[in-house]
This record gives structure tokens, sequence and C-alpha cells, in this order.
């Protein structure tokens, strides 16, 4: 039987599909900065370092709120903004990746995380060096999906893909991800999106 | 690994669906279904359980980075502060234009009310955090591989009323299972988990456990982990606010009868959980009345965790028990 990933949601690949009656209430500002702390989650997760990260949050933000007019008719804001930095990112990838440093994301994240038990932490660190090893089509929806706890439809419609795309990178990516935290981040991926 | 979205040879589910299961998204018609292929497919539940590892380590990592994520660097925010304000003052100053416009349109004209449109009101004063989803939760506490190789020290019944105690307006009824050979040896309330929860306990003939773990989560949870030993498998489904985690040996096909009769015995028939009825700090001391009989739902009922320790092995027999079956005259079958 052919399973439909979403039953109820609507095929609609855009994220502008009408105007939400309670965003007049509010301030659009303090509706972009509800999301800041997910969008610096994400996106440390994403490009593997924190300055990186945080320009790519700022320029984001500052692209999102200098085009308040146009992003009134958003219906939902988060997959809006989440669409906005995947933009971004995309664009200035090889920029960004060309002058990261050298310090493992693991050894940064160390840094910023809670402190966890030593086990876990083991745990954390081989799939956090893992989701750095995947191609970055796979992490990105691994993470939508996985960190942010975005439905495939809404992840499809931040990345531009359809939603059979999003399942199979996150297929992929999930498998790829196993075999890297049982045999190591050291295994070299063969490149599928 | 079986190929994307087509269907193995060896069942009808696909990879879509294992997935689903994972994220919690798997619609409640293809649960069964699905938990019986991962039972005959130890490929496919080995893989299952480590993309389930993921999402858990996942949910650790932002937890953990929650602290990080609240804290935009000083200088961030005073820059997106700064552009808000441009922002704002370019619109102050598109309003007086679009104001001068509509004035002399309305000279001009004559006629009507040209609306200017307004600036957005607000400020940047804080960056809130406020989760944009629910974590994933762990309704039963770590592993469960640990309990599940010994009896259940509390009382069965006992147990049921406490979680029925922390239900509002969803009956729950819990399977019978002797027709399966399964003898129900025990309960217990878990209160290192995430949630309230109890685990009930069955054996077959030949002493081997069955666990059934029900947990009570939040309304939009869409997620529960758990997680189990080697020689176990662990199956896990929702529905609605409770999530189910079924336990038992690996080596045995038979769960799959276990899985059908929990699900199909969860919405009819079995031993019935009154909803609605309030839990207190203790369990109800008749405990098999407690289990069957509706209690009138209270006003605002409030939802009250119980340590184990609350419910004792033995206790004494209330002055008129009402006993739905009697279970230990049964013989029980292998699994």
């Amino acid at each position: 039987m052919p399973w439909d990933p979403n039953p109820d949601e609507s095929p609609s690949r855009s994220v502008q599909s009408g105007a939400s009656p309670a965003r007049t209430r509010r301030s659009v500002d303090e509706e972009v900065l509800e999301h800041v702390s997910g969008l610096r989650r994400y996106a440390l997760l994403l490009v593997g370092d924190p300055h990186d990260a945080d320009d790519l949050v700022q320029e984001c933000l500052v692209r999102v709120i200098a085009q308040a007019r146009s992003w009134r008719q958003v219906n939902d804001l988060r997959a809006y903004l989440f669409t906005t930095l995947h933009n971004i990112f995309v664009d200035g990838h090889r920029r960004r990746h060309k002058h990261r440093g050298d310090v493992p994301i693991e050894t940064v994240i160390a840094d910023l995380l809670a402190p966890p038990r030593q086990q876990d932490w083991v745990e954390l660190r081989d799939l956090i060096a893992a989701l750095q090893v995947l191609p970055k089509e796979q992490r990105e929806v691994v993470l939508l999906v996985g960190l942010e706890g975005l439905s495939y439809l809404e992840a499809a419609n931040v990345l531009g893909v359809p939603v059979g795309t999003v399942m199979s990178r996150l297929s992929r990516g999930r498998e790829a991800l196993r075999r890297l935290v049982t045999h190591g981040a050291t295994t070299r991926l063969r490149v599928v999106k | 690994m079986n190929g994307f979205g087509a269907a193995t040879a060896r069942s009808t589910v696909d990879e879509g669906e294992l997935h689903a299961l994972v994220d919690g998204r798997l619609p409640a018609g293809r649960r069964a279904a699905v938990l019986a292929h991962l039972l005959i497919d130890g490929g496919d539940r080995e893989r299952v359980e480590a993309y389930r590892r993921q999402l858990a380590g996942l949910a650790r990592i932002r937890a953990g980075l929650d602290r990080y994520a609240e804290g935009f660097a000083p200088e961030l925010q005073q820059a997106l502060a700064d552009t808000v304000r441009r922002v704002r003052r370019r619109r102050l100053m598109l309003r007086g234009a679009a104001g001068l416009v509509a004035a002399s349109l309305l000279l001009l004209a004559g006629f009507g009310a040209v609306r200017t449109w307004q600036a957005e009101p607000g400020a940047v004063t804080a960056i809130v955090y406020e989760p944009e989803f629910p974590l994933p939760e762990f309704p039963f506490g770590g592993s469960l591989g640990q309990t599940a190789t010994a009896r259940p020290e509390g009382d069965r019944e006992r147990s049921l009323a406490w979680l029925a105690g922390h239900l509002r307006d969803e009956p729950l009824k819990l399977p019978d299972l002797r027709g399966l050979g399964l003898v129900p040896v025990g309960g217990q309330v878990l209160t290192r988990g995430s949630a309230p929860a109890v685990r009930l306990a069955w054996t077959d003939g030949q002493g081997r456990m069955v666990d059934l773990y029900v947990g009570v989560v939040s309304s939009d949870a869409e997620r529960a982990f758990t997680m189990v030993g080697e020689s176990l498998v662990s199956l896990h489904w929702r529905r609605g606010r409770l999530v189910f985690a079924l336990v038992g040996p690996a080596e045995s096909p038979e769960l799959l009868q276990v899985v059908q009769a929990v699900i199909a015995g969860i919405g009819q028939g079995g031993e019935a959980l009154p909803a609605g009825k309030a839990a207190g700090p203790a369990p109800d001391p008749r405990p098999i009345r407690a289990a069957v009989e509706p209690v009138p739902s209270p006003a605002s009922p409030t939802v009250a965790p119980l340590p184990e320790k609350a419910a004792p092995a033995a206790e004494p027999a209330p002055a008129n028990p009402v006993v739905p079956v009697k279970v230990d005259a049964e013989k029980p079958k292998s699994l």
C-alpha cells in the first residue's frame, strides 16, 4: 500500500499561502526573534562553526526583517526563516567552508553544551562528528527533521525540494549516520544528494 | 538496506514507514503492520533502533544547546537592533511619503479616504526562547532492559488505577492476553521517566517476561524513546496521549500476536481504566474496583506523581473485592 507522508497537508510547496490573522497583533520583529534560538542551534550543527553560524543567522534575520513587508503574507514564519537561512547557506557555503577553522566541531560544541555524563558525551561527540561528515543535503534534512522537528512537508518547503526527495535524503542520511557512528566518522561517504 | 519507497519482498512495509515510525508520524492504521514487520525483520529492527538513538542524541544535543542558543552574542544582538531601527526609520519615511501622496490625492480628487499603511509597532527588547516543537520524551526513563528482566514488585491493578488518574478524557482499556497464554504477574509505577508511566508484566509458561509500558505524555509530544538490552525486543507506538512500549524476548516471533492483541484490545474489551479520575498522592486502596469502576470526573483533575515505593508489593484485600478476572488458575502457554 503506498504511503502518503503528509495525508492531511496541502501539496503546495510555497510557504507564502495566506495571511495569518494573529500576526497582525504582534510585532513582526518579536515574532522573528522567537525563532532565533532554533536558527542558531540549527546553523551551528549545519555549518560546524559558531562564528559562521552566527553570521549566517545574523544575515538571515537582517534579510527577513528588512523585507518584513513582503513576508507579511507568510503563513509559516518558522519555515520562511529556515528557508531564508538555507538559501543564504547554499549561496555562501563554499566561501564559509573555505574559511572554516581547524578546530573540530565536536570540540567546539563540547564547550557550549551543558556538561553531560561521560558516557553520554562520547555518544554525542560521535554523533556530532558523524553529522559533519554527511553531505550537506543530507545533513540539512536530518537536522531539520530530527533536531528542529519539522514535518517532512515543512522540510521540503524549506529546502525547495519535493517531499520524496526529503525522505530519500533522510533515509540516506540516517543510514550514513548509523554506519559512521558504528564504524567511526573517518569512514568516507559516497556523496549522494 | 531496502530500497527507499519500495516494498520489501517480505512485507508491504516500506522505508518511508520505518522513518515515519521513528519520527512519530506514522498513521495509526499502519502501526500494527510496521511493528509486525519489525518483529520479523531483525535488520530493519536494528536500523530503527539505531535511528531512534540518533534522534535521542539530537534531542540531548538540542537540550544541551539551549543555553547557547539563548545567548545571542551582544554585538550581533546590537547589530540586529540597529538593523531593525534602520528598517523602522525607513518605514516611517515611506509612511510619511505615502501620507503626502494620499493627502495630495485627497485634495486633487476630493473623494474617499485613502488609507496609508501603518508601520509595525513593537521594538527589539530581548531575544525570547520558546521551543518551537516539543522535545522528544523519555516517558519510561532509561534502559528498559534493566527492569524487564525482573518481575515488577508492585501491584498491577494499583498501578493501573494510578495511571488512570492521569487520563482526563481518553479512556484506556488494556488487553486481555490470557488467550495467548500470558499470565499477569505484576505492575509498577515508573518514576524515572519524563511522564507518568507504568509497567505491566506478563509471563509465559517458561517464565519469560513480556512487559507493556504505558505512559501518558503531553498532548503534542511526537516521540517517545526507550532503549532495551540486546536479548530483548522493544516495540513502540502511540495512541493520542498514550505511548506504549512492548518489551519481550528477542527470539519470540509469537510477540507479533501479543502486539496485535494489545493494539486491538486497547480500544475494546479487556480491562477498562476510567478516564478523569484524579491521581492522588498515593494509589487507591481499592485497587481492583478502582480500575474497573467509572469514577466521576472532578472539575479540575490534578496530576501528582507517585513515588514508586508508595505502591507496596503486598496489600490488604479489600472488604468486598471486585475481581474482574481470575488468571492464576489458567495454565500459561509458552511464548
